[in-house]
């Protein structure tokens, strides 16, 4: 630039020119910001919310006081409409309190909360947990009590997972829905093939066996097997310590060469080879299996009642197998609701959640999303659970353990211990290592993870 | 003899060229195979219905066309609302990033201060930095300004990381019109700030079509942030949406194929009719003489 340039120009003169520069900007960027409040009807009320966030009433101005009840549910076929109906006859039942449902995907909603944890500051009133976020949150002392609801509610058989949900005394998550896994399969594929549930292992593979004609795109079982779906990979590979009684870890000791650990991953690969669409992702799994393509798969209990409106033909079919190793024991998880102890309105939204409690409306909730582990066993009926088909034997009369007792202290590093064992275990799938070289590694690994655990 | 050496010469070299021409052709067909393959494999997905895609071996050709998963997505999801948040996020970011563009670039290279060749390190330095890095320090800051939830700020990150890539660019454009043009402008009873205006910016029009579009993409493409400091489906631009759709039991592989499609053809466009400023505007400044 020539040197008169240089001479005219000042700083001072730069800056305000920035700044206007800037201001301009910002102005221009603000300006779409109602854009989200002009979203089609039907999902009105979550931009509505989601824009009400900061100006949300206070408690004492006798104005309508907003409560953002956060979950990645309210898409999720059955459960999705019982809560969002449940949400309407509370709030129709209200003149103060407004519930707001806003849905957040799975995947982002975890990772959000997370992140929220960490800055100190939960995004939300109300806010529902998996059984692995939820120890991290109660540990952040951002929570809110909830030791009222049972003792307004007078509920006196709490289901003895939420021994977990509790810190120096006090109650800090209440469950929603426990899911647990079992072995859900296609009972026409069965008859077809003549085949009866497995009891054992061994049997099990060679059930999966007699199903499977890749010439004829028939499938015997299917579960997430790729690393790219890392999170529903180890969802579901967590359960298969199981079959020889083992544990990912206990405390901070990764137990990854484990005896039982290595035998469970066997028989996943024996699975594998002989039963599984090799490379089918997760959705297309699904798909293949309201098709009738896959004859059988692990699902929790909580995602069979989706099969009702998402496969209305599959649906009558479905059927569960019992458990097949010796020691009847399955995960069962528990997803709590949780109030953030720093939301302008956790009174109101204790105020819901005591109704939702209530165990009526709690055995309505249940019943609607089809569920079967009730968080208090007093409020099921028996004419409900007889009516469903595919109850017994696979999700009925099982011993049930929670994650936190399959992966100890790891709960807090929950998803980096699953992504140390599915990185070296898809090594075993797809490039011929040996379990035990594969388990070896991630064992290291899981060590080196153990000694950044607080 | 020497004829003959020459004349072998001549067709060892021709030899050598063919050779060397056909191998550098294979490798660019291959190259662009295996880049094209995916996009193909996402159209012929689109196209025809699960029953072919599901089927193994799955075939290369469709074998049938239909493009009702096109409507069936659009009104089953919200896609063009995800479509829509897209479009004003990358808009905001870009004029926002456009506009501090100017200006920082203007900066380093017009005017001489202390630190000045630093300060351009020191912004080359902070793209050498995962973006995770600040993501939680962000997430604070904006939760206590009670700024989470909104689209604006994500235009904001988003233009953010995209300046100091973006300032490069325009200082280099910056740097090649001459000064002597500047100088007669100044002659001519321009101000310093006329003169911006007035010479500089209208002789740099391609280097600020290709700042506006790099920060238009990386508005458009963010996903990160976007799932982080936006939470509501309500509010999701499409690059959080279409990978939501994966997790939904009813959603067919040609339907979210077909999100693919949309969210990919639009920028596509929209680079294709900007091409001509982009590539001029990149290369400016690379040479000077």
């Amino acid at each position: 630039m020539s040197e008169i340039s240089k001479k005219k120009i000042t700083r001072r003169k730069l800056l305000q020119v920035s700044a206007m520069g800037a201001a301009g900007a910002a102005l221009a960027a603000c300006a779409p910001a109602a854009a989200p409040t002009s979203a089609p009807a039907a999902t009105a009320a979550p931009a509505a919310a989601a824009t009400a966030v900061p100006t949300a009433p206070a408690v004492n101005t006798g104005a309508k006081q907003t409560v953002r009840y956060l979950s990645w549910w309210f898409e999720e076929g059955n459960r999705g409409k019982t809560w969002l109906s449940l949400i309407k006859e509370f709030n129709d039942s209200q003149k103060d309190i407004e519930v707001k449902a806003e849905q957040i995907p799975f995947d982002p909603y975890t990772t959000k909360t997370i992140v929220g944890a960490q800055a100190g500051k939960l995004d939300g009133d109300i806010i529902m947990a998996t059984p692995e976020l939820a120890p991290r949150l109660i540990r952040s002392n951002l929570l809110y009590p909830l030791d009222s609801v049972i003792s307004t509610n007078k509920i006196t058989d709490l289901s003895s997972a939420h021994d977990a949900m509790r810190k120096d005394g006090k109650l800090y998550g209440l469950d929603m829905v426990t899911v647990a896994f079992g072995i859900l399969y296609n009972s026409k594929r069965y008859a077809d093939a003549k085949i009866t549930p497995a009891k054992t292992p061994d049997e099990w593979i060679a059930v999966s066996k007699a199903l499977t004609d890749r010439s004829k795109q028939q499938y015997g079982f299917f579960m997430n097997h790729l690393v790219s779906e890392a999170a529903d990979f180890w969802f579901q590979l967590e359960e298969w310590c199981m079959p020889y009684g083992g544990v990912w870890a206990k405390g901070k000791t990764p137990l990854l060469t484990s005896d039982p650990i290595i035998k469970g991953l066997k028989l996943f690969k024996q699975m594998y080879d002989a039963a599984i669409p090799q490379g089918t992702d997760g959705p297309t799994g699904a798909r293949l299996f309201q098709t009738g393509a896959v004859a059988q798969g692990l699902f929790v209990s909580a995602a069979v009642g989706s099969f009702k409106p998402g496969a209305p033909d599959l649906y009558p079919l479905l059927r569960s197998a019992p458990i097949p190793w010796a020691s009847n024991t399955s995960i069962a998880r528990i997803h709590p609701m949780m109030i953030s102890a720093q939301s302008p309105v956790k009174d109101a939204a204790l105020q819901f959640m005591t109704w939702v409690y209530k165990p009526d409306t709690y055995r309505r909730m249940v019943e609607g999303c089809e569920d079967v582990i009730f968080a208090q066993p007093s409020a099921a009926r028996k004419e409900y659970l007889d009516n469903l088909a595919w109850l017994k034997p696979g999700y009925d009369g099982v011993k049930y353990i929670t994650p936190v007792d399959v992966v100890g202290d790891f709960v807090y590093n929950f998803q980096e211990l699953g992504q140390i064992v599915i990185t070296n275990f898809s090594s075993v799938l797809t490039a011929g290592k040996s379990v035990e070289e594969a388990m070896a590694t991630a064992q290291k690994q899981a060590e080196e993870l153990a000694s950044r655990i607080t | 003899m020497t004829s003959t050496v020459s004349t072998q010469l001549v067709r060892y070299t021709r030899a050598r060229d063919t050779v060397g021409r056909t191998l550098l052709y294979i490798a660019i067909i291959a190259v662009t195979l295996v880049t094209i393959f995916p996009i193909y494999w996402m159209l012929v997905s689109t196209l025809q219905p699960n029953s072919y895609t599901l089927h193994y071996p799955p075939p290369f050709f469709p074998q049938e066309i239909r493009f009702a998963q096109f409507g069936e997505l659009f009104a089953g999801h919200p896609v063009a609302n995800w479509l829509k948040n897209s479009f004003l996020i990358a808009l905001m970011s870009m004029l926002l990033c456009t506009a501090l563009t100017v200006v920082g670039a203007y900066t380093l290279s017009s005017l001489r201060w202390r630190g000045r060749s630093a300060f351009g390190l020191f912004l080359l330095v902070t793209q050498m930095l995962p973006e995770v890095l600040v993501l939680i320090p962000l997430y604070i800051m904006y939760s206590r300004l009670d700024l989470l939830n909104q689209l604006p700020t994500l235009s904001v990150v988003d233009a953010a990381f995209a300046l100091p890539i973006c300032i490069w660019i325009l200082k280099g454009v910056f740097d090649s019109v001459p000064p002597e043009v500047l100088d007669a402008a100044l002659v001519d009873g321009c101000s310093e700030l006329s003169t911006a205006w007035r010479i500089v910016l209208p002789l740099s029009t391609p280097g600020l079509v290709a700042v506006a579009v790099v920060a238009f993409f990386a508005g458009w493409n963010e996903y990160l942030y976007a799932s982080i400091l936006l939470g509501s489906t309500e509010l999701m631009p499409a690059s959080v949406g279409l990978t939501t759709l994966k997790g939904l039991s009813g959603v067919q592989v040609e339907q979210y194929m077909a999100a693919g499609m949309v969210f990919s053809i639009l920028p596509v466009v929209f680079y294709l009719s900007m091409q001509r400023y982009i590539i001029s505007g990149l290369t400016a400044g690379a040479v000077k003489g």
